[in-house]
């Protein structure tokens, strides 16, 4: 257990150094991972672990429910509805369709395809035991494919002639 | 940590333990998570309703340490279990994961287009908004690009409390998993 937690811890750090998006979460399944590899045997995180990571993550995500949030939402309340109904949609809609075509369990495929954020998500894949780790890689694509694009989308972006309520 | 963000911690990480066992003994998918988050946004509201401080000053926040310490538990948790079969799904299904990615990203761009030419949103506030990357990423590139990063966060924060307080306990509902 000792040895699990320092190899995560330490894969945490190095994800940090080298600045891995969700370094915490990316960086200790990489230590955690190359441990398990190179040591070998059967390591199994105690049960507990689980539980206690998705109420300290849980805990973290309620705690940013401020009222100056929602009252930022709700100054964009339809155009923000419509973008999270859209993205939310797209990636249910993508993850039930890899698992209707039998390349995932659905369930790793929904969960590894909603982008609800990662740690969230990871957390409930970790919830009803299946796998984790491949929900983490999935999402660690995705957020570097985001990153590295992002920048493009930005730059073609602010070519955009603003609109407006006239303009429809 | 000084005395006021120990207790800020206390007291959030006292409401997400209560909503977490109540959720969970009450057999919720996906409970421990959902109740975590209910429990903390309860205990922080009600906190701040108790202050005769402005709410935005009252409203507790957690120090970032607690919520590392559970992303490396997760991670370690999930590392563990990677092995060649992990590696053989991933490479299995990275076509449709990379086409999953692009479209993400085309609805992105689509959306986007809406926000401004109809709520008139300016276009780099509107690309961040409804970009599907993580939260703390984005929110640093809209800082630094000077987008509106209260608007940004916002849809981002309601994006994941959505997924994790709706669209999860559905899908646990539906896939049929305990």
């Amino acid at each position: 257990m000792a040895l699990l937690l320092a190899s995560g811890a330490a894969g945490a750090a190095a994800g940090r150094l080298l600045r891995l998006p969700m370094w915490p979460m990316t960086g200790a399944l990489a230590g955690a991972a190359l441990m398990h590899l190179m040591v070998g045997g059967h390591f199994v995180a105690p049960g507990w672990w689980s539980v206690l990571a998705q109420v300290l993550v849980g805990t973290a995500v309620g705690a940013t429910v401020a009222p100056n949030l929602l009252r930022e939402f709700r100054s964009v309340l339809v155009p923000g509805a419509v973008a999270v109904l859209a993205i939310v949609g797209i990636g249910v809609g993508c993850g039930l369709a890899i698992g209707a075509l039998h390349l995932l369990d659905p369930t790793v495929a929904v969960f590894g395809m909603v982008p609800g954020g990662v740690g969230e998500m990871v957390a409930a894949a970790t919830a009803l035991d299946v796998d984790s780790a491949l929900v983490a890689a999935m999402h660690t694509v995705r957020l570097l494919a985001v990153l590295w694009l992002l920048p493009v989308l930005v730059r073609w972006a602010r070519r955009w002639p603003a609109g407006g309520d006239d303009d429809v | 940590m000084n005395r006021r963000a120990v207790s800020d911690a206390a007291l959030l990480l006292a409401g997400g333990t209560v909503g977490a066992a109540a959720l969970t003994l009450a057999k919720v998918p996906a409970g421990t998570l959902v109740g975590a988050v209910v429990g903390s946004a309860v205990a922080n509201r009600l906190s701040a309703r108790r202050s005769e401080l402005p709410a935005e000053v009252a409203q507790r926040s957690l120090p970032t340490p607690v919520r590392v310490v559970g992303m490396v538990l997760l991670g370690c948790v999930a590392g563990v279990r990677l092995d060649r079969g992990t590696l053989h799904n991933l490479a299995e299904v990275a076509l449709p994961l990379g086409i999953g990615v692009l479209l993400l990203l085309a609805v992105n761009v689509l959306v986007a287009a809406v926000l401004v030419r109809r709520y008139g949103i300016d276009p780099l506030t509107a690309v961040l908004a409804c970009a599907p990357g993580g939260v703390s990423e984005i929110a640093v590139t809209a800082s630094q690009l000077g987008a509106r990063t209260g608007v940004v966060l916002s849809v981002h924060m309601v994006r994941v409390l959505a997924v994790v307080l709706v669209v999860l306990p559905l899908l646990v509902a539906v896939l049929g998993r305990p």
